[in-house]
């Protein structure tokens, strides 16, 4: 191969000397960079370390605590809602029942009956009531509601 | 390199240890693994997935950690090439030119002439292309790679000669002109 290191000239590879500067330039470019700094450490290991402590953060924590959080509130709103059903199914019956009452008003009991006079609503000034008052003086009688 | 610490993350002295073995011999898993691919950048993510398999590794203690680094490396090396990865890269080297003062012609026919270089490489068989490059990436003698190769360093002068007569061939076939 020696012998034919005259074709240099004309641009082919002839010689190992050519091939050996041919191979160390090649080389020389062709290594990464990166093999000469050192070993980059796992940053995803260390990415899952720091999941796994998290991880371990919140499971020190008492697990349920978030989920007794959302079964409190949605408990919260089903007996709301609930109530409120219930409610409006108490309220429509009531009503009714409260027409009911005010229709038995007047037939509840009539202990205290009311002091008429036996000679109507001619004058009299008889008494009629046993603290003396005469019936006159309870139609003069102005009936204010309480304050 | 026999290592007996396995599998403990977050252990300083097995991070120690990590980290010298990578200083000591990557750069040779990194030529090991350049002569089976031809591919230089690939070579370089071989050499990282080892080492980071063996910083997750917790199984048996590793008794010969290169050759564990280099099946790792392998094996990674075949799942890429099954999977025949379609990814684009960069131009070959061109990271290497980043705010260097070459013109973009310099840089067009320097990285056109490494990759003559590397298709040329890959017609050599095996053998042919590990001892350049234990020669020329590691600087080597011939007696460190009669080692690794396990003959003796004459015949490692030979296939050192024929690999570079081989690949002078074949850049000639390739239209390579010398520069």
């Amino acid at each position: 191969m020696n012998d034919s290191s005259n074709d240099r000239s004309a641009g082919n590879i002839s010689s190992e000397e050519m091939m050996d500067g041919l191979l160390k330039d090649f080389f020389r470019l062709e290594t990464p960079s990166g093999l000469n700094r050192p070993f980059r450490r796992p940053i995803v290991g260390r990415q899952q370390d720091t999941a796994a402590s998290l991880v371990t953060l919140s499971t020190s924590e008492p697990t349920a605590t978030p989920r007794s959080h959302k079964m409190v509130v949605a408990s919260a709103i089903a007996v709301l809602a609930m109530s409120l059903i219930v409610a409006m199914k108490v309220q429509t019956p009531s009503s009714s029942g409260s027409s009911t009452v005010a229709n038995t008003l007047p037939t509840e009991p009539t202990e205290k009956l009311m002091i008429v006079s036996p000679r109507g609503d001619a004058p009299s000034t008889q008494v009629i009531g046993e603290d003396g008052v005469t019936l006159e003086e309870t139609d003069a009688i102005e009936v204010k509601s309480q304050k | 390199m026999t290592s007996p610490v396995s599998g403990n993350q977050n252990d300083p002295e097995r991070d120690q240890m990590i980290d010298t073995y990578y200083r000591e011999h990557s750069r040779e898993l990194w030529a090991l693994f350049y002569s089976m691919c031809s591919d230089a950048e690939r070579a370089y993510d071989a050499v990282q997935e080892a080492f980071l398999r063996y910083y997750d590794y917790h199984g048996e203690p590793v008794r010969d950690l290169r050759a564990w680094l280099l099946r790792v490396g392998q094996n990674w090396l075949r799942d890429v090439a099954r999977k025949k990865s379609n990814s684009c890269g960069l131009l070959p080297g061109m990271d290497d030119f980043a705010g260097h003062r070459e013109s973009a012609e310099d840089i067009l026919r320097l990285s056109e002439r490494q990759g003559q270089i590397r298709k040329a490489m890959q017609e050599l068989n095996e053998d042919d292309r590990k001892v350049l490059v234990m020669k020329y990436s590691m600087d080597w003698s011939a007696a460190q790679m009669a080692t690794v190769m396990d003959c003796s360093a004459a015949a490692i002068d030979m296939r050192l000669s024929r690999a570079r007569r081989r690949l002078a061939e074949v850049l000639t076939e390739q239209g390579f002109e010398y520069e």
